[in-house]
């Protein structure tokens, strides 16, 4: 709901269904050998192919909604423009304008309220969505995502509270830990002068401890101290 | 504010640590500055994390220096007082000084003269920050509105705190207050307002004040909890995750430590410590 798919896929908006079946297959190419690399790299791609799936899904969604009303436009014709250009505040006003509701009107009513961040009444309105049209996909798939990005699948998080659980030890990543697949990078944090300063303290610091080891034992491993 | 917005210490480095103290202490500063010597009792953890917030999105580093607290001998590093720091302790008397005018209307009249106190200090911090003002107050009165007339969906009584402080934090980031800021400012204003009725809503019930979660069938917080587990947490979830996915867009440099720590940490626990049923009072502060 927050990229527009047309854009993700890399195709005007007016676009024919099998031209963007093209693109989408092209880029899933792309991205599918790519997933395999190294790092930061192979985490990218593996996200973008999901973005790709659901953009894909998407343009089709609309495309064939295009074709289907070819001609005579639909009656949300409006409403999915100005949602498209992110004026919600039209499309609230579109909506509003419009008596009879279907399916169709409660889920963009739930796509506006999402957009203004009123997400309970967002969720409601997919839910009639839902009840009013069980078998359509497009409505099932929107609240699981919904509901996805309500729990917060955020795999840093899972990682600090394993860390926690294993026994209360947690590093100088105590934040930043985690996949790769962070949306930000904490360079600042990691990256840099700052940790090879860590570091070479670490390997310092680990010589010393060896050496009063050894001289525990009665041996020398720095001569000097 | 409220104070729901605080970092996890225990897993915070040191110099975040001393960082926030530092915003926070500058922060009560600030407030001592310009104005009466009371106002300082108006700092508060959420305003420190709105002060950090600013410093981050402007770009601006702080400067902390040794400075004594009247309430340590020891001299510790302090935030110099600066433009942002002044701005957002003007913030924070504006935000402060309606919701006392909101707790004396709701029948708290103990706190009738710290709200006469502090009308000259707002009336002053109204002058620099006009659009804030005007946003709180007309948020406020249209939230009592809203309380009164009844049948308002939560989603629109939150809108009107959530719309005062991105408001706020708009006049204050200027001209970096971009998407991203919007969408964090605004779903942290959600997320306190929640957290805050989540908390009361036995206080509530029992005083027979409003409270937007209010529902028949329950007369504890722990029966709440459990009837309406499956709501407060999707409330609490989902603006905590849209503060989050903001968060992450957001390009940040200054007091990132701070911020993420706060916001990874600290929001996610103080979320499960409310829909786990501790009082925020009886949880162990900083």
């Amino acid at each position: 709901m927050q990229n527009d798919p047309f854009v993700i896929l890399g195709v005007s908006e007016s676009a024919t269904q099998s031209e963007i079946f093209d693109a989408y297959k092209r880029l899933r190419d792309k991205y599918s050998d790519e997933r395999f690399l190294e790092g930061e790299a192979g985490a990218n791609a593996a996200r973008k192919l999901n973005e790709l799936y659901d953009a894909y899904n998407e343009a089709m969604d609309i495309a064939s909604r295009r074709a289907s009303v070819a001609g005579g436009g639909s009656k949300y014709y409006g409403v999915e423009n100005a949602i498209r250009q992110k004026n919600f505040a039209e499309a609230q006003r579109l909506l509003d304008n419009i008596s009879s509701r279907d399916g169709e009107w409660h889920y963009l009513q739930s796509v506006v309220f999402y957009n203004n961040n009123w997400l309970l009444e967002s969720k409601k309105q997919l839910e009639i969505a839902i009840e009013k049209e069980p078998g359509n996909e497009k409505y099932r798939r929107s609240l699981s995502k919904l509901n996805s990005a309500i729990n917060g699948e955020r795999p840093h998080q899972e990682s600090w509270y394993n860390a926690d659980k294993a026994g209360g030890q947690t590093t100088q990543n105590t934040y930043t830990e985690g996949p790769q697949n962070r949306r930000r990078s904490y360079s600042q944090y990691r990256g840099g002068g700052q940790s090879d300063t860590a570091n070479c303290c670490n390997a310092c610091s680990a010589c010393l401890c060896a050496d009063c080891c050894c001289e525990c034992m009665g041996g020398d491993l720095i001569t000097c101290c | 504010m409220f104070g729901y917005v605080i970092p996890d210490k225990p897993n915070m480095l040191i110099k975040d640590w001393t960082a926030f103290r530092a915003v926070y202490c500058g922060l009560c500063k600030a407030l001592g500055k310009t104005g009466a010597a009371a106002t300082r009792f108006l700092t508060n953890y959420d305003s420190a994390f709105l002060a950090a917030l600013i410093y981050a999105v402007t770009d601006t580093p702080f400067e902390a220096v040794p400075a004594r607290c009247i309430l340590s001998v020891k001299k510790k590093p302090i935030a110099k007082v600066d433009k942002i720091l002044t701005a957002v302790a003007d913030a924070t008397v504006i935000l402060g000084y309606f919701k006392l005018c909101d707790d004396v209307e709701d029948g708290e009249k103990s706190k009738a003269p710290l709200k006469a106190a502090l009308k000259r200090r707002m009336l002053r911090a109204k002058k620099r920050l006009p659009a804030s003002e005007a946003s709180v107050s007309q948020n406020y009165s249209r939230l009592r509105e809203l309380e009164k007339s009844g049948g308002a969906s939560v989603d629109a009584l939150a809108d009107c705190f959530a719309s005062m402080l991105s408001a706020t934090v708009k006049e204050l980031a200027g001209e970096k207050y971009g998407e991203d800021l919007a969408t964090l400012s605004y779903n942290l204003g959600r997320w306190i307002y929640f957290a805050d009725a989540i908390d009361d809503v036995e206080d509530d019930f029992k005083a027979g004040r409003f409270n937007p979660l209010l529902t028949d069938g329950f007369t504890t917080k722990a029966e709440f909890l459990k009837n309406e587990a499956e709501t407060a947490a999707f409330l609490l979830k989902s603006s905590y995750n849209k503060i989050v996915g903001a968060y992450d867009a957001l390009e940040i440099t200054v007091a990132e430590g701070i911020l993420s720590n706060i916001i990874y940490l600290g929001m996610q626990k103080m979320t499960e410590d409310i829909l786990g049923g501790k009082e925020k009072c009886k949880m162990i502060r900083l």
